[in-house]
């Protein structure tokens, strides 16, 4: 190669090292300005269904907004809900999403809650603080992975708070049933108003069904209020339910619930 | 090292008559390598910043390469510019592949009733990052290889622009 034009490529690429080795550091910057914008807000719940006997699936929605000039791309939330102890109550993911510059999206996670346990049993009468734990998997400009951890107190409110269940004298009837009168109430604190019946049944001393009756919430039951309602339970004639279990099932617009048993005076 | 030409109105001359330039270079260089940054983590680190290793790192490697980037200056005129372009060059690419092994930077900090932790990996922008010292490696190369077989022809040239 002639001197001339080595000379030439050995100045261009000495420059084209400073203007670069400048302008990636001037991209990071940029990146790291653009990245401190992202604002991140969850919102739980939304809604709920019933996912099945004693599953309900809770709805939440998780809104970012990324006014920065890069994507974040490959974003996903998984959600834990925990008692206070740290029992496991409740998880969920959202899907994989693509957030692209300038933009907000609103992100909707899932979240299971297996009622049937010990601990999310509790959940169905009591109102508790839980813990939210949220992990966010992204990539921030395709170049730098972002892990956030998120941790807060989440005040419970339970669907059916202070069950209580008042029994009437029994009586025959003419067809010769028994006809227990009986009374429940409770006060929703589930943010999500929640209306249906309840089944309930009656089981005698050594298990044996007696009978049972149902009761109905009219209205929606909207957080903070009371309920109470009544019914007459039919029950087998012969069938000694006294210091039997009152079983209460409940099944409604979201919720689909055994409710804990009681023991019949 | 072999000067050829110190009096040729060249970096050399200019740093006989004003020897501050590159005690002002070194300082300026110091301060955007080493000074700024680390006291950008520092700060930070009082707000839930934290490094995945010591904030004083960042000052050394900044130094590191300041010091290397007035050498390389510093050399201009002489035959061991080619060399030492080549060495600062290595030393920077040693140290972006240092900074993209140990690199983890973790900030905690609340949003409304949440702590919230977000963690930032290295990743292929350490990739992107080596692009800049491996272009300035092959620049060494070719001065390297210029003043070896034509070691008057570089002096010429840049008295020539002067």
């Amino acid at each position: 190669m002639k001197p001339r034009k080595l000379y030439r490529a050995a100045r261009i690429s000495g420059w084209t090292a400073i203007i670069l080795g400048f302008g990636l550091l001037g991209f990071v910057a940029s990146i790291a300005v653009s990245a401190g914008q992202i604002t991140y807000e969850g919102t739980l719940p939304t809604s709920s269904r019933s996912a099945g006997p004693n599953e309900m699936v809770i709805s939440a929605v998780t809104t970012i907004s990324n006014p920065g000039i890069y994507s974040l791309q490959g974003f996903r939330v998984n959600l834990h809900l925990l008692t206070s102890n740290g029992t496991l109550v409740a998880y969920g993911s959202s899907n994989t999403t693509v957030l692209g510059a300038r933009s907000t999206s609103q992100v909707p996670i899932e979240v299971l809650a297996d009622l049937s346990s010990p601990a999310a049993g509790l959940l169905i009468t009591t109102n508790a603080t839980l813990v939210v734990q949220a992990w966010v998997n992204a990539t921030y400009a395709g170049l730098f992975p972002v892990a956030l951890q998120l941790h807060e107190d989440y005040p419970w409110g339970a669907p059916f708070v202070q069950p209580q269940y008042a029994f009437g004298v029994a009586t025959q009837e003419a067809n010769g049933s028994v006809s227990l009168p009986i009374s429940m109430s409770y006060q929703n604190w589930f943010p999500v108003p929640e209306y249906g019946t309840f089944d309930l049944g009656v089981l005698s001393v050594n298990g044996s069904n007696c009978g049972g009756g149902k009761i109905s919430t009219p209205f929606p039951v909207a957080q903070g209020q009371a309920f109470s309602g009544s019914t007459d339970l039919t029950l087998r004639s012969g069938c000694d339910f006294h210091g039997g279990k009152l079983q209460v099932h409940y099944s409604g617009l979201l919720l689909s619930l055994e409710l804990p048993s009681v023991v019949v005076p | 090292m072999r000067v050829s030409d110190q009096a040729a109105g060249s970096t050399a001359a200019q740093l006989k008559e004003h020897p501050w330039r590159a005690i002002l270079g070194a300082a300026l260089l110091l301060v955007l390598f080493g000074v700024i940054p680390t006291a950008i983590v520092l700060y930070k680190s009082t707000q839930g910043l934290s490094l995945g290793f010591n904030p004083w790192v960042i000052f050394s490697l900044g130094a590191l390469v300041s010091v290397l980037t007035i050498l390389v200056w510093v050399s201009r005129p002489t035959s061991a510019y080619g060399p030492l372009k080549i060495v600062s060059s290595i030393s920077k690419i040693g140290i972006v592949l240092l900074l993209g092994a140990i690199f983890s930077v973790s900030y905690t900090f609340t949003s409304g009733n949440a702590t919230v932790t977000a963690t930032v990996g290295s990743g292929p922008i350490f990739v992107l990052l080596l692009a800049a010292p491996l272009v300035g490696l092959l620049s060494g190369g070719l001065f390297t290889v210029l003043d070896h077989r034509f070691p008057e022809f570089r002096r010429g040239q840049e008295r020539a622009r002067q």
